[in-house]
């Protein structure tokens, strides 16, 4: 059974963000990355998989720049088998569409693939979009927004529970499909030294847009829907009104004010 | 072919429509009128046509009622491959969606269908010389991108809360179409084993006009009571940071921030959370912010509108008895 999952490389929450203010895109240089942490918690989930179905074979798949190859060492020093790296000059600007059009080629390269397993959302763009996308155009179906997930290899489905709006729900879905990550239980496991010398044996390959087959007006910023007006820092918070004392008066100004501002 | 309406897919649940229904209409309605177009509403279920007027009531010039049996409780597949035959019919300049496990389930995937793309969780639409743009958050909030498409139609899905509800006009009028289902558009490859309704939890976080959350600067899981009676003051939704997540205190459907719920309620209040990115990129959006901490140099204590430098073990028990005897009075 082969399972991908997707790895995307993204800029530390912690770091501050620069635009070129010509292309409007983000400068990566000087940022530092890691993975995108919900994709982290999907790699968490297959590798629990893997834990108790050895002959699993987990190959992650990624769309980025040459420095994601750090990243990619980290899921395969974690026990991932192999790994893909799409990466071209061409995809610089992708929209999500674009980004799921070279990970669906790369997927269909990767051979039978039996689920895919992607985080709910990356922490930069944030669209919760591009891992279904891919499904689309492959043509499979989806449980989205998982919080657990379990392989049922005897009749090849995958049973995933979901969090929606103030229930659990456990849904069955049958092979091959994809699954999306949020948190689960466990928090992502750290890379042994074993695991840390046997990357460097594994297989990291690079492909680009030529050897998808994909035209370079399918991708990046030629072939994105929509364009970037601008790019806006948000709206400045008021300075805040700080209240000290003693905790009955500083509650009663708390309900005045919030009577003054109509909120309660 | 011409495009025409912005259309919001309208979500219903328990026989009355969710409020962010009403919020896409609240979206749309601006969009319309500066466009000359009309705002059209798609409702998808079952015995939901009751509901049709509500959406009119609300800003809707045209509503189309969808109705099968197996579009309740409505599943990717079958909302997908309804909503393609939809639009394949209307032709719409725009669609939006909620942000909502349907708008992150469908929206990308009729987008792919129709060829295009949309911009998500949009706290900002508006026209500009013919065109949506369209403000959505990056990186947690810490930036906003303001794009736009000329490619057909227009799609967005828009953050819960963001926009404000617009009044009912219970005597507006507009047409109801129903909109015949084919049995093949409602197979679905995923089954439904179990739904588990966690009855303690009446309100969840992303549905909330208010939040009350709590850090680890409560002390521990027995004095949640304060924040359980706050919330009930304020029939608030209960929200948690991921320390306390972390420690088990809280479920993980409570947790607010990067790798939790991104919220945008009406008034936050933080009480014992200390504010780390990955909690503000969660939200900062929040229209008003309250927080209550004991370090005045705390990062909650930047983003927050009112500040209460306190120990919360002291501060809520006072809030509580004033919301109380607040209360009391009006009543009087």
């Amino acid at each position: 059974m082969r399972v991908v999952v997707c790895l995307k490389h993204v800029p530390d929450t912690n770091e501050p963000k620069r635009y070129d203010p010509e292309t409007r895109t983000l400068v990566r240089e000087g940022l530092q990355s890691i993975i995108n942490p919900m994709d982290d918690y999907a790699l968490e989930q297959v590798l629990q998989w893997k834990d108790s179905h050895p002959d699993l074979e987990i190959v992650t798949v990624t769309v980025g720049p040459e420095a994601a190859r750090d990243t990619i060492k980290k899921a395969l020093a974690k026990g991932a088998d192999r790994a893909v790296l799409v990466t071209d000059s061409r995809l610089a600007g992708s929209d999500y569409l674009g980004v799921a059009r070279a990970l669906a080629a790369a997927i269909q390269q990767i051979g039978e693939v039996d689920v895919l397993v992607a985080g709910v959302r990356s922490s930069d763009s944030d669209t919760y979009q591009t891992a279904p996308a891919t499904a689309e155009l492959l043509g499979w179906p989806q449980v989205t927004l998982g919080k657990q997930a379990s392989l049922q290899t005897d009749d090849r489905t995958v049973v995933v529970e979901r969090d929606v709006e103030g229930a659990v729900e456990v849904l069955t879905v049958g092979m091959p499909a994809l699954v999306t990550i949020g948190k689960i239980a466990t928090e992502p496991r750290l890379p042994s030294f074993k695991g840390i010398m046997a990357a460097n044996k594994k297989e990291l390959k690079a492909l680009s847009l030529d050897d998808l087959g994909l035209a370079a007006d399918q991708v990046g910023a030629a072939g994105a829907c929509t364009r970037v007006v601008s790019i806006l820092d948000p709206e400045p918070r008021p300075a805040a009104m700080t209240l000290t004392g003693a905790a009955g008066e500083v509650s009663r100004k708390l309900v005045e004010y919030l009577h003054g501002e109509k909120l309660v | 072919m011409s495009h025409n309406g912005i259309w919001i897919v309208a979500e219903a649940a328990e026989g009355d429509l969710k409020s962010i229904s009403v919020e896409l209409l609240a979206a749309a309605r601006p969009l319309a009128d500066a466009l000359g177009q009309p705002v059209g509403a798609v409702l998808l279920g079952h015995e939901v046509s009751p509901l049709a007027q509500k959406l009119i009531a609300f800003g809707a010039d045209r509503v189309i009622v969808a109705d099968h049996a197996a579009l309740q409780p409505l599943r990717t597949e079958p909302a997908l491959e309804t909503l393609t035959h939809v639009f394949e019919e209307f032709t719409p300049e725009a669609i939006l969606f909620g942000n909502t496990p349907l708008g992150k389930d469908v929206a990308g995937r009729l987008g792919v269908r129709f060829g295009t793309t949309l911009t998500t969780d949009c706290t900002k639409l508006e026209v500009v010389e013919g065109l949506i743009h369209k403000t959505h958050p990056v990186f947690g909030g810490s930036n906003l991108t303001v794009s736009t498409s000329e490619i057909r139609p227009q799609m967005a899905t828009i953050r819960p809360k963001a926009f404000a509800r617009g009044t009912e006009d219970a005597g507006r009028s507009g047409e109801v179409i129903p909109f015949a289902v084919d049995d093949a558009w409602v197979t679905s490859r995923t089954t439904v084993k179990d739904v588990i309704r966690e009855a303690a939890r009446k309100l969840s976080v992303t549905d909330a006009e208010i939040i009350v959350t709590g850090g680890r600067g409560m002390g521990g899981p027995e004095n949640w009571h304060l924040i359980e009676g706050l919330a009930a003051e304020l029939n608030a939704a209960t929200g948690a940071s991921r320390a306390v997540v972390d420690a088990g205190w809280r479920p993980h459907g409570e947790q607010v921030g990067q790798t939790g719920k991104t919220v945008s309620p009406k008034l936050y209040v933080a009480c014992g959370v200390s504010g780390a990115i990955q909690h503000l990129v969660g939200m900062r959006s929040s229209r008003y912010i309250i927080a209550i901490n004991t370090d005045a140099e705390a990062p909650i204590m930047k983003v927050a509108n009112v500040a209460i430098v306190g120990d919360v073990h002291e501060v809520i028990p006072h809030l509580i008895a004033e919301f109380k005897a607040a209360r009391q009075a009006a009543a009087v």
